[in-house]
């Protein structure tokens, strides 16, 4: 028993490599203990705000913005590429939405770099974590037309990211 | 048999809820998943889309008695969901009074003359895409007789110049 908790203490990766722990009491009991460690991503750092900022709708070149946010990955799990739900408003595109007209939206894209190939240090607050950056881009095809936003009206969307595995 | 089979169960127990309070200690965020927001914001603004051509009086009889006028137009777009108001200028490069325009060799003397645009407010903008539709705004240039009739001449090449700059709006 002592010999389990300490076990658990040390590091569950450890406990991972153990073959199944058996148990000999009195008589013929048997318990058998095994425990597995996920191979998993997680989100440490959740990102700011992608922010457009204010967008002249005359101009003629792509309007681009970026955040970043921070994963760490179990211990030699390496990082597969970010997904993420479309957003609120997606219809063929990921798309704001205006804060007063429902039916004004400005569609936009992003990307991920530095999602895929991250090999994990675990999660101890010293464990190496990634950062990862959302690209986001607004073609001039997508804000020319764009419904203006006077004062404090805006355009938002909220995206949820997954990272993986 | 009984009694150490729970001595056992308990032990475990213990040591799951020893991991778990590892699991918890090891950092304050961790999510599969996590929220982005995104804004934007889109300006309301008017641009020139197609420049206006020279406002050419052409060649003025200073002995006439009637207005000497030129016209020309420009393009403009606007956000859509945006209104034009005004345009306005900066009065050009030789202003005293009144707009004018500078002989090409006597930098002393002016042509004066008065510009009005037309059709320039009210434009309900629809964007700027290609095929997004725009408003042509005309600009009416206006020389009087009191203005023209004591200009110093133009030989061969000369002429009077200015350059304004038009802005739309907003």
């Amino acid at each position: 028993m002592r010999g389990m908790k300490a076990c658990f203490r040390a590091a569950l990766a450890v406990c991972a490599v153990l073959p199944t722990f058996a148990v000999h009491a009195a008589g013929s009991n048997t318990l058998t203990m095994s425990a597995q460690v996920i191979g998993t991503c997680k989100v440490t750092t959740p990102p700011g705000i992608l922010d457009f900022g204010n967008i002249d709708p005359s101009g003629a070149s792509n309007i681009t913005a970026s955040t970043t946010f921070a994963i760490k990955c179990t211990k030699n799990t390496v990082s597969t590429a970010a997904t993420d739900d479309g957003g609120l408003n997606f219809s063929g595109t990921k798309r704001m939405m205006h804060s007063v007209s429902a039916t004004a939206f400005l569609p936009y894209a992003v990307s991920y770099s530095g999602a895929a190939g991250f090999t994990g240090q675990g999660f101890g607050s010293s464990a190496l974590a990634q950062t990862v950056t959302v690209n986001g881009t607004i073609t001039p095809a997508q804000y020319q037309n764009a419904l203006v936003t006077v004062g404090a009206q805006i355009y938002s969307d909220t995206v949820t990211i997954s990272v993986n595995p | 048999m009984k009694a150490s089979a729970k001595i056992v169960k308990l032990t475990s127990l213990t040591a799951v809820v020893l991991s778990v309070g590892l699991i918890m200690s090891t950092g304050a965020f961790a999510a599969g998943t996590t929220p982005l927001t995104v804004n934007a914001k889109i300006s309301g603004v008017c641009k020139v889309t197609t420049a206006p051509g020279t406002l050419d009086f052409g060649t003025i009889d200073p002995s006439g008695a009637a207005n000497a006028t030129a016209s020309t137009t420009f393009v403009m777009k606007c956000t859509n969901g945006v209104t034009s108001t005004a345009a306005t200028d900066d009065n050009g490069l030789n202003f005293s009074v009144t707009k004018r325009m500078q002989h090409s060799v006597t930098a002393t003397a002016f042509l004066p003359y008065a510009i009005a645009y037309v059709n320039d407010t009210g434009f309900a903008g629809a964007g700027f895409a290609a095929a997004a539709a725009s408003r042509t705004v005309t600009i009416n240039g206006t020389i009087t007789p009191a203005q023209y009739g004591g200009a110093l001449q133009t030989t061969g090449a000369e002429i009077y110049a200015d350059t304004v700059t038009i802005t739309v709006n907003p």
